[in-house]
């Protein structure tokens, strides 16, 4: 019985070790059974092993087992060639170690740095819902999830939204530094708007928002309202382009409150956005006043000049842009409650 | 000049030189020379005994020698067993380590650590 033991404790020495002293190391142990008797000692010698265990399996891996180098006869130098040493069994353990550590750590990565990925934590609310069996994804799914996630999280900026976050209370939170191109970003805004569609009330954070392209100011406002409201639009150039194209198939934003967060940097398209929704009574406004210098410096063609021009967009609720966030969540908090 | 293995010198690998300095000694014999010699405190497992002896022949500090006849007392035919001598280059070894030693038992006597009766 004991015997069986250490014969499979012994299997994990290096080969080279097995066979040289295989046969010597099981008749040591058979003379120290032989020799130790009584239950006390029968103790210590297994105490003995485990600690001959510990101790002497790196030094069998850190010897060559191979033949001596041969000393030099004369006092002429020679010199060890190394690709003709056959590669040390330490040196694989060692190495399969080292990767297999490097793995673990590189799929602990994977696995938890879309915990601090703004874009994730929405995507990973929508999945959870889906799959909340699912907590242990494997490597592949990680790796496919991580990708889509890096790159989803470019396309995100490169089209002006610089966060995309879920708020305590199940709040959505946009931060939205320009309205882009329609033609370029259109799909990336309606797939953040269906996003959005599983909150329960939403923050358009356009306190950096240097502005845009109207078409895409009011193909987000389609979204808040659950039939065509005469949209304000002074560059409007035919009538369809005066009133929303509500409600959008699907969506549910149209009955959930919206706060839009204004500084004094807030530039042109997001002051229209945010004085069509404050007079259409769709959000509520939180922040500073908006700059009010709706085409920065060259100046607007005939006709087409916006009501706030030079004075700006006025919040509802009149705070330091660097309170606004707080403030319009704790209004949203309340909001929700009632 | 490359780097030695047994530098410094591992305790089970001193003891081993120890013991072999004393004549030649199979690996049980060894196992059991070394427990003597410090009063039961050491016991080299199997694993620890062969890995310093593989180490210790590979710095060419001890020798395998052919034991000849086997001894005609076991019951049943047992397998050949290795013996093992001091070389020359391994008594220098064990000698150095010694002084070592000695050199730090020196410096504590004289910072008066040692309490009782050591020499």
């Amino acid at each position: 019985m004991c015997e069986k033991i250490f014969a499979c404790l012994f299997r994990l020495y290096p080969a080279h070790f097995r066979r040289q002293y295989g046969a010597e190391a099981m008749g040591l142990l058979r003379d120290r059974l032989r020799d130790e008797r009584g239950s006390r000692r029968r103790l210590r010698l297994w105490f003995d092993l485990l600690v001959d265990f510990a101790a002497g399996l790196p030094q069998a891996y850190r010897n060559r087992y191979a033949s001596p180098v041969p000393q030099p006869a004369s006092g002429l130098p020679t010199f060890r060639v190394l690709d003709q040493e056959p590669l040390r069994p330490g040196s694989v353990v060692l190495g399969s170690v080292f990767a297999l550590a490097t793995l673990s750590a590189f799929v602990f990565v994977m696995n938890h740095a879309s915990a601090y990925h703004p874009f994730a934590r929405l995507n990973g609310l929508a999945n959870a819902a889906h799959s909340a069996g699912q907590t242990t994804p494997d490597v592949e799914q990680v790796a496919e999830k991580l990708d889509k996630q890096i790159r989803a999280a470019s396309a995100l900026e490169s089209c002006g939204f610089e966060k995309l976050e879920l708020h305590p209370g199940n709040i959505g939170y946009v931060k939205l530094n320009s309205f882009p191109d329609p033609a370029r970003c259109g799909e990336m805004v309606e797939a953040v708007m269906e996003r959005l569609n599983s909150t329960d009330a939403v923050i358009f954070d356009l306190r950096d928002n240097r502005g845009g392209y109207p078409q895409t100011v009011r193909m987000i406002a389609d979204y808040l309202f659950d039939r065509p409201v005469p949209w304000y639009n002074p560059r409007a150039e035919s009538q369809q382009q005066s009133v929303t194209r509500s409600p959008v198939p699907g969506s549910q934003l149209a009955i959930k409150p919206m706060f839009i967060l204004t500084s004094s940097r807030t530039f042109s398209a997001a002051e229209h956005f945010t004085y069509d929704l404050k007079m259409l009574k769709r959000a509520t406004i939180v922040g500073e006043t908006t700059s009010g210098a709706s085409h920065g410096t060259s100046p607007p063609p005939e006709g087409t000049k916006p009501i706030w021009e030079g004075s700006g967009v006025e919040p509802d609720v009149k705070v330091k842009a660097a309170d606004a966030l707080q403030t319009a969540e704790r209004l949203a908090h309340r909001e929700l409650r009632k | 000049m490359p780097k030695r293995k047994l530098d410094p010198l591992p305790a089970a690998a001193f003891q081993i030189l120890l013991a072999l300095a004393g004549g030649d000694l199979h690996g049980y014999a060894i196992m059991r020379q070394v427990e003597e010699q410090t009063a039961g405190k050491v016991r080299l497992g199997p694993g620890t005994l062969y890995s310093s002896i593989q180490a210790l022949l590979e710095e060419r500090l001890i020798q395998e020698v052919d034991p000849g006849a086997p001894p005609e007392l076991s019951d049943a035919p047992r397998e050949r067993r290795r013996s093992y001598r001091l070389t020359s280059a391994g008594m220098k070894v064990a000698r150095t380590e010694a002084q070592r030693l000695a050199e730090i038992l020196r410096v504590a006597r004289a910072r008066r650590i040692l309490r009782g009766d050591y020499v």
